[in-house]
């Protein structure tokens, strides 16, 4: 068994991944994303070694480019890349959300600024405007009117580049100070985590504060479904508590961050996504 | 981690003063080797401040002592470190 990890940069969940193998004494080698290349009509013969990659990279486009071509030449990877790919791409998640019947926020799609602020009014301010593609909470917009609306579009407009010319517009769902990240792993929600904030914005890379959130049915049963959508793996799935409607599927991480969730949930997360790999790899070579 | 002591050396530090003086200082120090050969330094690209890299795994991010530059761990045998980039629009989950 030996497994290759694909990073960007190493990060803690890196570190604790690597202390996870050595611990397993599973053989496995850090690859970096950026000192790879491929001739890609002609598999590169050393990818073969690996029964496995699991892609952290922290660059969302060259991890799903790396996903797409290991793909292609047979080798097996986690997530898969057509899951990254839509977990990637907001626009993508919602589709998958609602072809699957999963409740998530009404979010509408323009590309005009124009037609942005109309389609903003009729869903009735405050709206949130992201990105499609993004992370962390960067570049999010609470939109409180249509003076602010008309300031940031015209920013992303003229500042932003194409992707920014698509404007992705949520309802604002007024939730509890916090909001809820559950962590899936293959049919399982192994456990999650409140994100607790005086800001509207509750990533705890934004400074949002992490304390257990206990899985109940209800919740699992959600996010599995959620996961699924997507096409299911390793998966990080963003919940809201709407008042009205009860809890609503926001965002799914196909390359989660989970170093503040092992302490308040006693969950041991980079061993979960290790047996989850090495349950796939074994499944494979049984076929 | 096992810390081996070896002999203890001097070091010469000459400390400029105003109007041209120098100061000299000798001090002693015990140099230690780490399990799997000497320990590892190499000096930040900022502010040339010396850093060590034992311990550590290429590809991390630290962060320097004296200018507080950060860093990204690009090889260890030898050591060297470069300014970490820049989060880019696509970095995240």
């Amino acid at each position: 068994m030996r497994l290759a990890i694909l990073t960007s940069r190493i990060r803690v969940e890196e570190k604790l991944l690597v202390s996870a193998l050595e611990r397993r004494a599973i053989a496995f080698d850090i690859i970096d994303d950026g000192e790879l290349f491929f001739d890609l009509s002609r598999p590169d013969e050393r990818w073969r070694r690996y029964d496995a990659v699991l892609c952290r990279s922290l660059s969302q486009s060259r991890g799903l480019a790396v996903l797409h071509v290991l793909e292609h030449w047979g080798i097996r990877v986690y997530n898969p890349a057509g899951v990254t790919a839509t977990c990637n791409d907001k626009l993508l998640t919602t589709l998958a959300l609602l072809h699957a019947g999963i409740p998530t926020p009404r979010t509408l799609l323009a590309f005009d600024a124009q037609v942005t602020i109309q389609g903003s009014e009729m869903l009735g301010y405050p709206v949130v405007f992201k990105p499609v593609n993004g992370s962390w909470g960067r570049l999010l917009a609470r939109i409180n009117d249509r003076d602010a609306a008309e300031a940031v579009l015209e920013h992303q407009e003229t500042l932003g580049s194409y992707q920014h010319h698509v404007h992705y517009v949520q309802e604002y769902i007024t939730k509890p100070l916090r909001d809820i990240r559950a962590f899936v792993v293959g049919e399982r929600t192994i456990c999650a985590i409140y994100r607790t904030s005086e800001h509207w914005v509750t990533n705890t890379a934004r400074g949002a504060v992490a304390s257990n959130c206990p899985v109940t049915p209800e919740l699992d049963s959600l996010c599995v479904r959620a996961a699924q959508a997507v096409g299911g793996g390793i998966l990080a799935i963003d919940v809201l508590e709407d008042p009205q409607r009860g809890l609503l599927v926001n965002e799914i991480n196909a390359t989660m961050e989970f170093r503040n969730s092992i302490a308040p949930t006693g969950v041991d997360i980079p061993n979960e996504m290790l047996d989850y790999v090495l349950s796939g790899v074994q499944e494979g070579a049984m076929r | 981690m096992k810390v081996v002591p070896r002999e203890p050396y001097l070091t010469l530090f000459v400390l400029p003063l105003t109007g041209g003086r120098r100061a000299f200082l000798f001090a002693s120090h015990d140099l230690v080797e780490f399990e799997g050969g000497t320990q590892q330094m190499t000096h930040c690209p900022e502010c040339e401040a010396e850093i060590s890299v034992q311990g550590l795994m290429v590809g991390e991010i630290i962060y320097c002592p004296d200018c507080s530059a950060e860093l990204e761990v690009r090889r260890l045998e030898p050591p060297a470190v470069a300014l970490a980039p820049q989060v880019e629009e696509d970095w995240g989950e």
